[in-house]
């Protein structure tokens, strides 16, 4: 067991320990009062969307076969904007009844994804795409503006902390990696691991890979639902077309903690360092003061160059043909 | 008159290779012609052809890149340089063709910084794309202030204008343009080696390097011909627009890659051709085309575009069961 | 049960029931009905008729040799048995009652188990998860996966001297040790009929003997196995009894007693052919200028260096356990990989002028070829044609003004698939051809460049018998042509029958090299182990 863990941690997570520890060094020496109280939960707010849309995109590709999950960005978005315009509007401001409808309806939406690509034979990329264009399409047609009225229990998660310094959205999160841990524990990752590492191996040892892979995407979608929450939480309000942009940071994030595109290698503390990693070199453009248009441009040469950084190939492995190897 | 024939049969061995596609085409037709008034007019296929034709040009160098396993995101920036590039150094008095030249360059450039580091450090080409096409989208929008900038030179409005001819073809010269570089580019992947090399590469990375005919310069030219492409694409949407905008090119981030797939083409590399790729792009536009003539909002056309999307490609470019790939 | 189908005049063989009257020497079956039993199986792909009517039956306790060329329709009806495709028509049956084997699951649901061709492994799991993969509940408890650890640690011991770690990325494994893999994880879930589709293609000697004695001993217990294998040896020292299949058909069944391997070879091809071969000893050209030499190469680190010189004719031998180091060698005279000491040279036959060998790219170009082992990952382009794939390396020669004119490449084509002896089908997608066909594409391709040294890694691996034979002499005929050969191959009687010399490798060095007639089985395999016999004429190192 020891060596597995030791295997997990060896390279990619390592290094972005690293990056992650110099940005974070770097945003305090430029921003000092970076560490005050109410600037750690504000960032929190600010880093949980992100964070949780990586780990979401995570089992889809996991799974394999050129698995991508191209729509965490518009569900996510979808989330907040039912929370407002569908729930609160028609009374349900419980907490209790709001968030499992969240996480449910992520599910939902992880589940038709899940459905077309491990029984429609879809390629990832295609059904999830449409499911993109439904889910941004359909926040506008349900909330054409963006407006107020979350209910309460987003202003809990969003401003309250543990003690002062453990602000309430890491629950989400935290949540997210308790419930990964169990599954791993109950041997149901390790079934998505071999299915995204050869699908054919799996299926013909008696693996049911369609249900994995089903499974799979679901869960990406609870996970969806969690990052819609907190998303709620962070602006208080609903916007249809906030969600959008997560999806590629997501993709980003999980590329960049190492997880192979192609399915099959990785885990979940590499994406989530990775989202880390993005919203600390977004951080520190941002307390620079660097121009808001240089921002992009930024941001994407440090994107490129940590990739690269982090891609240093295995030792001692076996170049393993992998059709779909840019994707 | 052997020579017409010989033609003609291999024309039509290959569009067996897309009845589906075609009938798709058909069938969209025959629906927007009976649901939406005016939708089969001269003048509506005429723009559609246009509209296809910038969609087919961008499209044309995603289906390079995916031929080689990969695929690029870096696209709609691109043509947004393409676009804001020509039309700046348009206003600024530059004469044509040394513009043209010159976003052709870049993109070129572009393009091939994206295929080599892909294949230098083996990163996953959705990821690099998407970073570059973020720095390259940036310094566009340094360079205009995100504002509208520039002016498309008349000629250029011209040749995009979906009422122009070329010569005797009642069809706008952008349209012929990107007729005869997709007959080019599929003549290239077929008949030249260094499009059976692309083809090797794509399917067989390893066997290729084995057979001397892989490695980073397939994929590096791949990617510089997808970037050429886009930049040309932003170039002639100019002369749609008439003036340099930063995010034209945002609307072709997943529609270059949903051309390539609605033609079914297969996204795994190696598989795929450049007939069906300007398929799926007549068919995109014509769906979208409809859409607009339902008089659906913007955000419901895209909901049902989305859908439409699954629907198509689920009708012919499904993969194959499990069963029988072992 | 047996049926005889497509009966053939020329094969006057006993035909034997494998019902209640069938009696299998020292280990009769008392059973009455047959362990397992498929009868009048057929499967169509659109036109072509993989399967029309196979019929077998294996009793407890039993072996049976499933025998066929390739596209006699074996595969199919593996992949039939295992789940994998569902037959058009035909039954099959378990202790007499019928199974509807839909999906993989089912079949091992019913105790079928089958280890395919091709190794298929998830390369990304440990070594016990991927035995342990589809096995047993999802849902682990700690105290379970220690059993389970401890029962994938025993069944791996039982196979292999040195077998795998648990805790290994399987992916990481030599292409030996994850056949080992998926062997063990075919044991582990105790079958009631293995079924073995060409599993020791990649074993060695040592761990197939191993193998061969657990199946013995499964078998022993009451369960019962079919087992495929284009290796004659295997076969007759394994099977109870031979099943073979030809154009997808069953057309005969031959008990071990009866069954000879010339037998045997007319009854899978239908024809009077094909006599074991025993080649004459060739006068091996000693007087013509070496093509190529390697000086002092080392293996790798800390393994003595290896002398090579090869003369325009020759075709020598690679031998050695899986591992040794003869793949490494045969990679560095190919520019695959950088020797850790010494030189690999090609030398003029004119001039004697030697020029080193830098790189793949190099050696190429100087007229080296090199066939890959693993024809899937390395060897083709599965969904490009058969022309593109006998065309890439060579395609400039067709090109006029940077046009590929594909006529000439067809002609070349058709040349060339004369020389090798294959049906030239351009147009059908590599990946639809038979392994064999397969490796005649690669080496029509590699012979359009004229080589003057051939270096083939195991050509015949996964090749059926006629197809073998047919390439041996495809591979004398050039030698006699003056090509250079240098040949890995895993099977022993290629060895002794086709090489010249053998050089046989142990722990990276080459420990022996033994002329043509010098040698004989023992001798061969005990110099696998690093053993020299001192009763043979040693060396032939000239």
């Amino acid at each position: 067991m020891n060596q597995r863990y030791v295997h997990a941690l060896r390279a990619p997570v390592a290094r972005l320990w690293v990056m992650a520890a110099a940005l974070v060094v770097a945003n305090a020496v430029i921003a000092p009062d970076l560490l005050h109280g109410t600037r750690v939960t504000a960032m929190a707010n600010l880093l949980a969307p992100l964070a949780l849309a990586a780990l979401a995109g995570v089992p889809s590709v996991l799974s394999g076969g050129g698995g991508l999950d191209l729509s965490v960005g518009p569900a996510l978005g979808f989330v907040n904007v039912v929370t407002v315009a569908v729930l609160a509007e028609h009374g349900i401001l419980s907490a209790w009844l709001g968030i499992p409808l969240c996480v449910l309806l992520g599910a939902l939406v992880g589940a038709v994804n899940g459905l077309l690509v491990a029984y429609g034979r879809l390629q990832p990329i295609v059904a999830t795409l449409g499911t993109f264009l439904v889910l941004s399409g359909l926040a506008l047609v349900v909330l054409p503006q963006p407006r107020g009225g979350a209910p309460r229990w987003a202003s809990f998660l969003a401003d309250g902390s543990l003690g002062g310094y453990l602000p309430h959205i890491l629950i989400l999160p935290a949540g997210v990696l308790v419930l990964w841990a169990g599954l791993r524990r109950l041997g149901l990752v390790r079934l998505v691991t071999a299915v995204g590492s050869d699908q054919r191996a799996a299926y013909t040892s008696g693996v049911h890979v369609p249900v994995v892979r089903l499974g799979a995407y679901t869960l990406g979608g609870v996970f969806a639902g969690l990052a819609g929450i907190a998303l709620t939480a962070l602006t208080d309000s609903a916007d249809p077309t906030a969600g959008k942009q997560y999806t590629l940071m997501a993709i980003a994030a999980v590329a960049l903690g190492g997880n192979a595109l192609s399915g099959g290698r990785g885990g979940m503390l590499g994406p989530l360092l990775g989202a880390v990693v993005l919203f600390l070199i977004q951080l520190l453009l941002s307390s620079a003061q660097v121009s808001s248009l240089w921002i992009q441009v930024v941001y994407g040469v440090i994107l490129l160059v940590a990739l690269c950084l982090n891609s240093a190939p295995r030792s001692g492995r076996r170049p393993r043909v992998t059709a779909a190897q840019g994707v | 008159m052997r020579r017409v024939h010989r033609w003609s049969t291999r024309l039509q061995g290959r569009l067996a290779s897309g009845p589906a596609q075609i009938l798709a085409i058909v069938a969209v037709f025959l629906i927007g012609r009976s649901a939406v008034v005016g939708y089969s007019d001269w003048t509506s296929i005429r723009a559609m052809a246009v509209l296809a034709a910038f969609l087919g040009i961008a499209a044309m160098g995603q289906t390079l890149v995916v031929l080689v396993g990969g695929i690029d995101l870096s696209v709609p920036a691109l043509i947004g340089a393409g676009n804001v590039m020509t039309a700046k150094l348009t206003g600024q008095g530059m004469a044509s063709p040394v513009v043209i030249v010159l976003v052709l360059v870049a993109g070129f450039a572009v393009g091939a910084l994206n295929g080599y580091v892909t294949s230098r450090w083996n990163v996953p080409a959705l990821v690099v794309t998407l970073a570059t096409g973020s720095v390259v989208g940036g310094i566009v929008l340094l360079w205009t202030d995100a504002t509208l900038t520039g002016s498309a030179p008349s000629w250029l409005t011209r040749f995009t204008s979906s009422s122009a001819t070329t010569g005797p073809l009642p069809l706008a010269p952008v349209v012929v343009v990107w007729l005869v570089l997709a007959a080019a580019a599929e003549f290239v992947l077929r008949r030249t080696t260094a499009g059976r090399k692309l083809y090797a590469q794509g399917v067989n990375p390893r066997a290729a390097r084995l057979m001397l005919v892989g490695g980073r310069s397939v994929n590096t030219l791949a990617f510089a011909c997808s970037g050429t492409l886009a930049a040309l694409a932003g170039t002639l949407l100019t002369g749609f627009t008439g003036a340099g905008l930063f995010d034209v090119g945002a609307p072709y981030l997943f529609s270059a890659v949903a051309a390539v797939v609605m033609g079914g083409n297969s996204l795994l590399g190696g598989r795929g051709d450049m007939l069906r790729c300007a398929l799926g792009a007549v068919i995109l536009t014509e769906l979208t085309t409809l859409l607009v003539g339902f008089s659906l909002s913007a955000a419901a056309q895209q909901a049902v575009l989305g859908a439409l999307i699954v629907i198509v490609v689920a009708s012919y470019g499904r993969d194959q069961p499990l069963g029988s790939q072992i | 049960m047996t049926r005889h189908v497509g009966h053939q005049e020329n094969t006057p063989l006993p035909q034997r029931c494998a019902g209640p009257s069938f009696e299998k020497g020292e280990e009769s079956v008392a059973g009455q009905t047959p362990l397992f039993e498929a009868a009048g199986v057929a499967k169509s792909f659109g036109a072509t008729k993989a399967l029309v009517d196979a019929s077998l039956s294996v009793s407890a306790g039993e072996i049976v040799a499933l025998l066929g060329e390739n596209g006699s329709g074996k595969s199919t009806l593996v992949k039939t048995l295992s789940g994998v495709l569902r037959p058009d028509r035909g039954t099959v049956r378990m202790d007499g009652r019928p199974l509807a084997l839909r999906t993989p699951r089912a079949a091992l649901r019913s105790g079928i188990v089958t280890v395919f061709q091709e190794i298929l492994t998830a390369p990304d799991l440990s070594v016990a998860d991927n035995l342990w993969l589809g096995h047993g509940s999802a849902f682990t408890t700690r105290s379970e996966q220690m059993r389970r650890r401890a029962e994938a640690e025993r069944i791996l011991s039982v196979l292999a001297p040195d077998p795998p770690p648990l805790e290994a990325e399987t992916g990481e494994l030599d292409l030996m040790q994850q056949q080992v893999c998926v062997i063990a994880r075919g044991l582990l879930r105790r079958p009631r009929l293995l079924v073995l589709d060409e599993v020791t293609s990649t074993l060695d000697v040592t761990i197939r003997d191993r193998f061969f004695a657990e199946l013995r001993r499964r078998c022993a217990q009451g369960a019962g196995a079919l087992f495929i294998s284009h290796r004659m040896d295997e076969v007759l020292t394994l099977a109870h009894r031979f099943v073979a299949l030809r154009s997808g058909e069953t057309v005969g069944t031959v008990d071990r007693r009866e069954a000879t391997a010339g037998r045997l070879v007319r009854l899978i091809s239908g024809e009077q052919a094909a006599e074991q071969r025993t080649r004459a000893a060739r006068t091996r050209p000693t007087t013509t200028a070496p093509v190529l030499r390697a000086r002092r190469v080392v293996v790798r680190p800390g393994a003595e260096p290896v002398e090579l010189t090869v003369r325009p004719g020759e075709i020598v031998g690679l031998a050695g356990l899986e591992g040794h180091g003869q793949d490494e060698f045969l990679r560095i005279l190919a520019g695959l990989r950088p020797p850790t000491a010494g030189e690999v040279h090609l030398l003029d036959q004119d001039t004697a002028s030697a020029v080193a060998v830098r790189s793949y790219r190099s050696a190429v170009r100087l007229g080296m070829a090199y066939v890959p082992r693993d024809r899937k990952a390395e060897g083709i382009t599965d969904v490009l044609s058969s022309l593109d794939n006998f065309s890439l390396p060579t395609l400039r020669r067709d090109a006029v003004g940077g046009a590929v004119r594909p006529r000439r490449t067809r002609r070349r084509f058709t040349t060339l698939a004369g020389t090798v002896n294959l049906e030239p089908r351009p147009a059908i997608p590599a990946g639809r051809l038979s392994g064999g066909n397969q490796q005649k594409v690669i080496l029509a391709r590699w012979l359009a460049t004229a080589p003057r040294v051939l270096l083939l890694n195991d050509p015949t691996r996964g090749v059926d018998l006629r197809t073998k034979h047919e390439l041996y002499d495809l591979f004398e005929g050039l030698t006699a042509d003056g090509t250079a050969i240098v040949m890995l191959s895993t099977e022993v009687e290629e060895h002794l029958h086709l090489m010249d010399r053998v050089l046989v490798f142990h722990s990276g060095s080459c420990v022996q090299e033994l002329a043509h007639g010098e040698t004989d089985r023992e001798a061969l395999i005990a110099a696998y182990f690093g053993q020299r016999q001192e009763t043979l004429v040693q060396g032939g190192s000239q």
